[in-house]
């Protein structure tokens, strides 16, 4: 039985891979075509030079340039500003959620040096933390406007 | 060592890009009428994507033809949510998305603080 899940998954997804392929070589003969009407006006030399590229970019390095086409559609899509934002989440200022952690644990362990508690001892932390004023939690348990 | 927020960022956005991906498939098993509405947007445009490109003709509903049938019949829920996102990144709305889930990754790694160091 799961031998025979195993190869029903495996041909359903060899055949969607396969389809994407064909999908993604129609498109990329479009843009060839695309290309062509806005660059050559005489037929028989845009017909002569769709079927040449054609021929390269779908059947001969058709890895090569699948792959760049796939590139060039998805960065035409604007993927590049997701990636913009995740560096600029990332990368400056540091990451504000390590920072909030990092900033409560140092409070804490000046808190508790000074109630000459030991930070490193859940005892002792335990103690520090039920002497915390407990606050009053908005939305969803702070989540939201807390 | 260094203390971590309750999520990294990876998985945060994930969660945050992965609702937006599922919307049209919840759309579409609450109303029946939204999956051929879908179905029909997403078929005009890849014949406008198709004229736009130049071909005209017998050619023009061959191409769009087999498109349609592969991305409008065929994987019709692969590609509903993968056009969602195309139309979200040309309204510029994936840094919204950016900015909405680190806003929760920040405040879960506030409350995560107050809860292991009492702030």
């Amino acid at each position: 039985m799961i031998v025979m899940m195993d190869s029903i998954l495996l041909f359903s997804f060899g055949e969607m891979f396969s389809d994407f392929g064909f999908i993604i070589k129609l498109f990329l003969l479009v843009a060839i075509v695309g290309f062509l009407n806005q660059h050559i006006e005489n037929k028989i030399l845009k017909v002569v030079v769709v079927l040449f590229m054609a021929y390269i970019m779908l059947i001969v390095n058709w890895g090569t340039f699948g792959a760049l086409y796939v590139v060039y559609a998805v960065l035409g899509l604007g993927i590049s500003s997701i990636f913009v934002d995740y560096f600029f989440m990332t990368g400056m200022g540091g990451d504000h959620a390590q920072q909030v952690m990092e900033g409560s644990k140092q409070k804490m362990y000046g808190a508790m040096q000074q109630m000459d508690l030991n930070p490193n001892d859940p005892h002792d932390r335990q103690i520090y933390l039920s002497s915390q004023p407990k606050k009053k939690k908005g939305l969803f348990g702070g989540l939201f406007g807390g | 060592m260094t203390e971590r927020g309750l999520l990294g960022v990876l998985p945060v956005l994930g969660i945050g890009f992965g609702i937006i991906l599922i919307l049209p498939i919840i759309l579409f098993y609450l109303n029946d009428m939204s999956k051929p509405l879908f179905q029909i947007i997403l078929a005009f445009s890849i014949i406008g994507y198709i004229k736009q490109m130049g071909l005209d003709g017998a050619l023009m509903w061959i191409v769009s033809g087999i498109l349609i049938y592969f991305i409008v019949y065929k994987y019709i829920m692969i590609f509903s949510s993968l056009y969602m996102l195309m139309l979200l990144m040309g309204f510029g709305f994936t840094s919204a998305i950016m900015w909405g889930s680190n806003t929760v990754r920040n405040k879960l790694a506030g409350m995560k603080a107050r809860r292991m160091y009492g702030e």
